[in-house]
Formats: structure tokens, C-alpha cells, sequence
């Protein structure tokens, strides 16, 4: 089946320049057939459509068609019509089997009859032409199938494969365009909050500030800055630091004095207190006396070694005691 | 005119998309602010309570090394206190704070050497400089008597004060 394109093409254009849509293109005589035969078992080989002076004539084979002869309502054009396509499709039995839909003249069909002897029938439930044929419409717009052809294609076919979705299109950028707008309003409301509560914590961090420090200016960074004075701070009591322990030589000294025996004759000449350890140079009248107050120095935690003695030309003994300070005289300290 | 209408629309859809993104990127930008200042606040918090408990603890260590003239106005007065007169004051010298091992603390030392002075004064010389709320320290005292004259209860004291000054070692 072939039409004018060309022709056929202005008329969309005109059509689509004044907004309507064409969804398919159908002959008319075709939708009306389907409309009779679809879903139903024909037993006949023809059908003819008779409208006002144009009579069409389908060969059918298998409720299919297999011919289409668009003739005059001339019994003789008719008749050659079917006698040809007979001899191409013969049929089994002597009188092929014709069912007319509309209406078509007495004369004619006395005359066609009386050239081919067709078995007319009358298909009472089918819809006359106008009618079959706007119910296909009806179809076709709900977008079911309404016809074997549709010659809404190739030269046809619609020149914006978008438009029969253009109102879906439409509908969906709208929404796209309002969900975006709506998102954007959504993050600037939300941004605001979030804007709101970091101000509250940073009036909240200038309060805690000005807590501790209310006679100096609020910092830009008040987190750092509580950082480093609390570390400051730290660092200076001692807190949560191993503050090595400061010898107290003072204390060390009174510790070592307590210890000389009180009833011994002693000359002291040096004592050394530090941290290098402990130096006691004295005399005293025998060298069992050095070794006495070693013992008691000893006993006291010192860790003093064995002392030296020299025998003094007049008279007495010099002694010299080191060491170094024990764990018991180290409690002379300071953190 | 179809151009023109199809760069309107591009436009205005570049338009939206750009505002899409930039108030994403900024309420995204805020969330992380206000979630950064509310930890902030509470690490504040915290941090000012122990301030204010570390300000009533007594100091250990100077936040600076005190002047050479502080040290020395404090001996003067520890000596003047103990009863020792300014000619028996004979040597003061401040020394170079060293680092005490890896500590964040350095030990200023100075050296005082006095001359004639009794044991008492010496206790009550050395005794009045610890007790201030100075974080002075003796970290070594030598006494000795002296040889070449007898001066019966007098004595030659060497003595060597500290403070720790705190001084973190800044990061390399």
C-alpha cells in the first residue's frame, strides 16, 4: 500500500503548525475493517465497504487482508476487481463468500451478482463505515492498536519524536524545575539554621572566655587560645607533667647535721649539699671516730662510702666523707 | 527566536543548577561550622573549668625568666631578713637557664656566696628565699669554714639557687 507522501506531508506540516498532533495515519477504509473483523472469525473470502460512491473491496485469508481493491460503485469495475483477484486467490468452492458492510445499491448488486455468483451476507453487529471508523480513532488515542497500517512512518513519521510526550516533558521539567527550586530554598533555610547555632557556640566560646579572662579581649580563635593558656597554666603548676624533683640542699643539710653524733668532738670544715651528692670534711680526735659518724650517716640513708682519715701532725684526725644521697635523704625534695 | 528562547532556557536552567550547588556547598559548609562550634564549645567549657582550677593551684615554674635585679631584690631582703649585712653579701651571679632533660621546664640558676655569716644566718638566709612564693629552690649549699683564720661560729656559704622556668622546646 502506498501513498502520496509529498502531499501527505504539507497537509501534517499544516497540522502541526496549528498544534495538532498527529499520532497515526490510517486509511479509513482500513480502520472500519478492523473494527468489523478484529477478535472475530469471518467465514467469508471478501469484504466490501460501501460508502456513498467509493466501494472497497478487502480479500481476506486467515481473517487477514490479502488484497485491497478501492473501486467506483460501477458493477462492472467491482466485478473485474474480484474476478482478477479470483484468479489470483481462487477460492475452493464455486461461489465466493462476500459479506457488504454499509449500504450498497440494489441495482449494483444485482448486477455484480449476476456477473460473479457471490454468496452475499449482511454483517448485522458490525458498525457501518463513519461509525467503525471513529470508534478505531478512539482507540488509536487510547493507544491501542487499531489498524494493520499505520503510515505515520519514514517520510512521515513525526519530525519531533518528542512531541507526543510533550506535555509528559513539560510536566516533568516543571517538576524538575520546582523540586530544584525547592531543594535550594531547603539548603538556604537549612544553611541559616546551621549559621544560627555556630553563632551560639561562638557567643557561647566568647562567654567561656571572658569567664576565665574578663579583662582581656575575646580572641578570633577562642578554642586555641584556652588551649594554649590551659597548657601555659599546666605547665606552671606542674599539672599532669613529670616535673622532675628539685633537690632541697637546705633540707638535705639539716638531715645530714641531725645525724652528726652530739657528744663527739668535731671540728666541721666543709659540708657540700647538691646534686652531684654529699662532701662532709671535718677533724675529729681518732680515726674510730670518722667511722663512727659514717655508720650514723649510713644508717640515715646516706649512701656515703667508707670515710678517709688522716692523722693530723698536731694532733687529731682529719676525715673526709662522700656519697651520694640515698633514697631516704632524697625525701628532702622538692616537686 | 527559537535560538533565542533556547538560550533563555539554558540559561535559566545553568542558572538554577549553579544555585543548587552553591546553596548545597554552603549548607554543607554550615552544618560542618555549627557541628566544629558546638564541639568548640564544649572542649571551651571544659577548658575554662580547669583554668579556673589550675589559677588557684600555687605555681611551680615562671612563664618567664625573671630579671637578673628580681632575683638579686630577693636575695638582698633574705639576707637583709636573716640578719646578714650588705659587705658579707659578697658575690651574686645569675647563670644560663639550661633545659632539665626532655622537660618543657629550663633551670635558671644563680650563684650566691657569702662570707662570715653564722650557720643560723645561714639557714634562716637560705630558709627565707624557699619559703617565698617565688619557686626559688637550693639545689646546692656549700659551707665551709675558713682555714687561714679562726673565726670561731663564722662560715663561707656557698649557695646556689633555682627557679624552673617553663619554656616548651618550640617544634622542629
Amino acid at each position: 500500500m502506498a501513498i502520496d507522501t509529498a502531499a501527505m506531508r504539507q497537509t501534517l506540516d499544516r497540522l502541526e503548525a496549528l498544534g495538532v498532533e498527529v499520532a497515526s495515519i490510517c486509511p479509513t477504509a482500513l480502520l472500519a475493517l478492523w473494527q468489523a473483523v478484529h477478535g472475530r472469525q469471518l467465514e467469508t473470502d471478501f469484504v466490501m465497504l460501501a460508502d456513498g460512491s467509493r466501494i472497497e473491496t478487502f480479500r481476506l485469508s486467515d481473517s487477514q487482508v490479502a488484497a485491497w481493491h478501492s473501486t467506483s460503485d460501477s458493477p462492472q469495475e467491482i466485478a473485474r476487481a474480484v474476478q482478477a483477484d479470483l484468479l489470483i486467490r481462487p477460492v475452493e468452492s464455486a461461489s465466493p463468500r462476500l459479506i457488504l458492510l454499509g449500504k450498497l445499491p440494489k441495482d449494483v448488486e444485482f448486477r455484480l451478482t449476476q456477473r460473479i455468483p457471490l454468496q452475499i451476507g449482511r454483517d448485522e453487529e458490525a458498525s457501518v463505515v463513519p461509525a467503525a471508523a471513529q470508534a478505531a480513532m478512539e482507540c488509536l488515542r487510547k493507544g491501542r492498536r487499531a489498524g494493520w497500517v499505520d503510515l505515520r512512518t519514514d517520510a512521515l513519521a513525526p519530525q519531533n519524536v518528542w512531541k507526543p510526550l510533550r506535555g509528559l516533558v513539560r510536566a516533568a521539567v516543571l517538576l524538575s524545575i520546582s523540586l530544584t527550586i525547592v531543594l535550594t530554598a531547603a539548603f538556604c533555610w537549612k544553611a541559616w539554621r546551621y549559621g544560627k547555632i555556630a553563632d551560639v557556640c561562638r557567643d557561647g566560646q566568647e562567654a567561656e572566655f571572658r569567664k576565665v579572662y574578663p579583662n582581656s579581649r575575646v580572641p578570633t580563635n577562642v578554642r586555641s587560645r584556652l588551649k594554649s593558656e590551659l597548657s601555659r597554666l599546666a605547665g606552671l603548676s606542674g599539672a599532669g607533667i613529670d616535673v622532675p624533683a628539685q633537690p632541697n640542699a637546705l633540707e638535705n643539710l639539716r638531715r645530714l647535721t641531725a645525724e652528726l653524733p652530739r657528744a663527739m668532738r668535731l671540728r666541721v670544715l666543709e659540708m657540700r649539699m647538691g646534686t652531684g651528692g654529699l662532701l662532709l670534711e671535718g677533724q675529729v680526735r681518732s680515726h674510730g671516730d670518722a667511722e663512727v659518724i659514717f655508720q650514723s650517716l649510713k644508717r640515715a640513708g646516706f649512701g656515703v662510702e667508707a670515710p678517709k682519715t688522716e692523722h693530723l701532725v698536731n694532733g687529731g684526725v682529719s676525715f673526709t666523707i662522700a656519697g651520694k644521697l640515698a633514697e631516704a635523704a632524697r625525701e628532702g625534695t622538692s616537686p | 527566536m527559537k535560538r533565542r528562547q533556547s538560550l533563555w532556557i539554558g540559561i535559566f536552567v545553568v542558572g538554577l543548577l549553579i544555585s543548587v550547588a552553591w546553596s548545597y556547598s554552603r549548607y554543607c559548609r554550615l552544618r560542618a561550622a555549627a557541628a566544629a562550634g558546638q564541639a568548640d564549645l564544649r572542649d571551651c567549657a571544659q577548658m575554662a573549668s580547669r583554668i579556673e582550677k589550675l589559677s588557684r593551684r600555687p605555681t611551680l615554674a615562671s612563664d618567664h625568666e625573671k630579671l637578673a635585679t628580681e632575683t638579686t631584690r630577693l636575695i638582698e631582703e633574705a639576707a637583709k631578713s636573716a640578719g646578714i649585712s650588705g659587705d658579707r653579701l659578697i658575690r651574686i651571679s645569675p647563670e644560663s637557664p639550661a633545659r632539665l632533660g626532655e622537660t618543657p621546664y629550663k633551670e635558671k640558676p644563680t650563684g650566691v656566696l657569702l662570707k662570715n655569716v653564722t650557720l643560723k644566718q645561714i639557714v634562716e638566709f637560705v630558709h627565707a628565699l624557699l619559703s617565698g612564693e617565688h619557686g626559688l629552690n637550693a639545689k646546692s649549699i656549700r659551707i665551709a669554714a675558713p682555714r687561714e683564720q679562726d673565726t670561731g661560729e663564722e662560715w663561707t656559704a656557698e649557695i646556689v639557687l633555682t627557679y624552673l622556668v617553663y619554656d616548651p622546646a618550640k617544634p622542629k
